[in-house]
């Protein structure tokens, strides 16, 4: 379900009015938010603890359903998607905090779990990844095995095996040291040139955020508004 | 890297859950084998040992339910039976389970009418056939031999009588390999049913077809009140103890497979429990539901199918121990059906479908948000 973009500066991502709420509606994590981000684009969205950043990540990343409004992806919104599993699979690239690779796989194998299911044989495209991360000496390392800057670049490579147009990173940079950080973010401001990639990005660090192209502040589940402007 | 090296990886990092869950199948599984081979091996020794004699039909009372049929006293209808049309003999047989060695377990001792066919399948290995009804001698198995440690000649007492081994023999039924065999009159004395016999065996002359069969059982039910023609294997099909090793293989199996379903379940229940967050992953890596379903199905039935080849062959093992135990020699054995071994590896691979399809379902309806958030 590879849904093709109609032209370089056209939205690749626009929500309207979206809501999630808990609780019969006491607790609002996202508040009618509005947001358009543009093909190619990286963006920041920053905010304190509890703003509603990562619930905002985590539906455009079609992981939660909104309770209310819609997400557009290419002009397509999410209602009409039917299989929102096979459009996340070919779509989106994700790449959290803690990593989350399997630590009974090499890191090879990490980066082929995105392709079981799918007929092709992913493994030179998975070694070429990883070579191009510089971990060519480390494919068959397993995650225990690995440093925190290590264990991300092979979360990157993972977010990218099934070469998605749009990655969604939550604190990527959250779990390591400044100099593994710096690396990380030079790393995903390369592969967005390279590969012509949408990068969202969720973080509370203003130095992170500081590499974006555009920063969306939220607060108390909504757009800042004050800040934004 | 694919689906089935990925649930092997998964079963291979919990090791622990997964042998004793293989255990628990395996177990369930051989007491299914190892019963049920040993009903068929029990029914098809009768069954084994009436056809070697040649039998073509067995009067015995109606009502019977016994291993061997209640005694009856043989003149009541042997004459009527030896008029029918195409009966060439009606011989009577007399059978009882008795203790004949304080250090052997209980044999079979059958009584034959001296001179009858019944004699003629057995093959004489040593020593000589009772001479006459009047003599105290037995002929005795080659197994009951080697388990009571009896050669021609030696003495064996049964019911404060003493016998002389006046030959060894072997027959192509286990059940009278096993056995003790004296003549019928000798036999009547020994237990004090003097003209009784546990069964008639009739055998027909050779131009006896399948419709002379028929109608001789049909003439027995209308003429002798009280008394039925069977052919050996439906007199197998009567025996009580073949029926009830039949239906306590039946309930194994049942009880088996409900255990092995349950303990599926609860392995793979546990196991997602467990793996939430991992799941949560691979719903965000985008999985879908269907593979996660495949996944934990796929876990399942690896387990289901390790567990019962390892219980088919665990069962293979009892019932063929169990019939070199010094108790059982002689009374088992067991009987292994091919297609049987397949059907409960079948059976086995559906108790692993049954129930991981559960867990697996529960598992791919997981919000991947929610998951992800699990601990």
């Amino acid at each position: 379900m590879t849904i093709s973009s109609p032209s370089p500066q056209a939205p690749i991502l626009s929500t309207r009015n979206l809501s999630l709420h808990f609780d019969e509606g006491q607790t609002r994590a996202l508040d009618g938010v509005d947001i358009e981000i543009v093909e190619g684009e990286f963006v920041a969205i920053t905010g304190p603890s509890g703003c509603g950043k990562s619930s905002l990540l985590n539906l455009i990343g079609t992981l939660d359903i909104p309770t209310s409004g819609d997400i557009h992806f290419r002009s397509r919104p999410y209602s009409a998607l039917g299989d929102l599993s096979l459009f996340r699979r070919e779509n989106i690239g994700f790449i959290f905090q803690s990593f989350y690779l399997l630590p009974t796989l090499s890191a090879l194998d990490n980066v082929l779990v995105p392709t079981i299911g799918r007929s092709g044989d992913h493994e030179e495209r998975a070694r070429a990844l990883l070579t191009r991360l510089g971990l060519s000496n480390r494919l068959d390392h397993f995650p225990g095995k690995l440093s925190g800057g290590e264990r991300q670049r092979v979360a990157i490579a993972r977010a990218l095996i099934n070469d998605p147009d749009l990655i969604l990173a939550d604190e990527p940079t959250g779990s390591l040291d400044s100099a593994n950080a710096a690396q990380v973010l030079d790393l995903l401001d390369c592969l967005r040139r390279e590969k012509e990639l949408t990068i969202i990005m969720v973080t509370h660090d203003a130095n992170v955020s500081a590499r974006a192209d555009r920063v969306i502040p939220m607060r108390d589940g909504k757009v800042d508004a004050e800040v934004a402007a | 890297m694919n689906l089935l090296r990925f649930a092997l990886d998964n079963l291979y990092r919990r090791p622990a859950r997964t042998a004793l869950t293989v255990s628990a199948i395996s177990l369930g599984i051989a007491a299914v084998v190892a019963l049920t081979s040993i009903a068929w091996g029990f029914e098809a020794s009768w069954q084994k040992a009436n056809d070697a004699r040649g039998t073509d039909l067995i009067v015995t009372r109606i009502a019977s339910e016994n291993t061997m049929p209640s005694p009856f006293v043989a003149e009541q209808v042997r004459p009527a039976l030896s008029a029918l049309p195409h009966v060439q003999q009606v011989v009577g047989l007399l059978s009882e389970m008795l203790t004949v060695s304080e250090d052997a377990p209980p044999v079979f001792v059958f009584g034959w009418a001296h001179g009858s066919y019944l004699w003629e399948h057995l093959k004489l290995k040593d020593g000589r056939w009772p001479a006459d009804d009047g003599e105290a001698v037995l002929a005795i198995g080659s197994l009951a031999a080697e388990m009571l440690h009896k050669q021609v000649g030696d003495d064996i007492e049964i019911e404060g009588r003493l016998f002389k081994v006046a030959g060894i023999f072997e027959s192509s039924a286990l059940v009278e390999n096993g056995a003790l065999i004296m003549t019928l009159t000798q036999m009547q004395q020994i237990t004090d049913k003097p003209g009784k016999v546990n069964i008639l065996n009739i055998k027909l002359d050779n131009s006896a077809t399948d419709a002379d069969i028929e109608t001789i059982k049909a003439q027995v039910r209308k003429t002798m009140p009280g008394f039925i023609a069977i052919t050996s294997g439906e007199l197998v099909q009567k025996n009580a103890v073949v029926r009830i090793s039949k239906a306590m293989s039946n309930a194994t199996i049942l009880i088996a497979g409900l255990v092995g379903a349950l303990v599926v379940f609860n392995t793979m229940l546990m196991s997602i429990n467990e793996r939430t967050r991992e799941i949560g992953i691979l719903l965000a890596l985008g999985w879908q539901r269907r593979t996660v379903i495949k996944l934990i199905v796929g876990e399942s039935v690896i387990l289901t199918l390790a567990g019962g080849a390892i219980g088919i062959l665990l069962g293979i093992a009892i019932a063929s121990g169990l019939g070199h135990l010094e108790l059982m020699r002689g009374k088992i054995d067991a009987v292994f059906s091919l297609p049987f071994l397949f059907a409960v590896l079948g059976l086995s691979v559906f108790l692993g479908i049954c129930g991981g399809l559960y867990p697996a379902i529960k598992a791919a309806r997981l919000l991947p948000s929610q998951a992800l958030r699990q601990e």
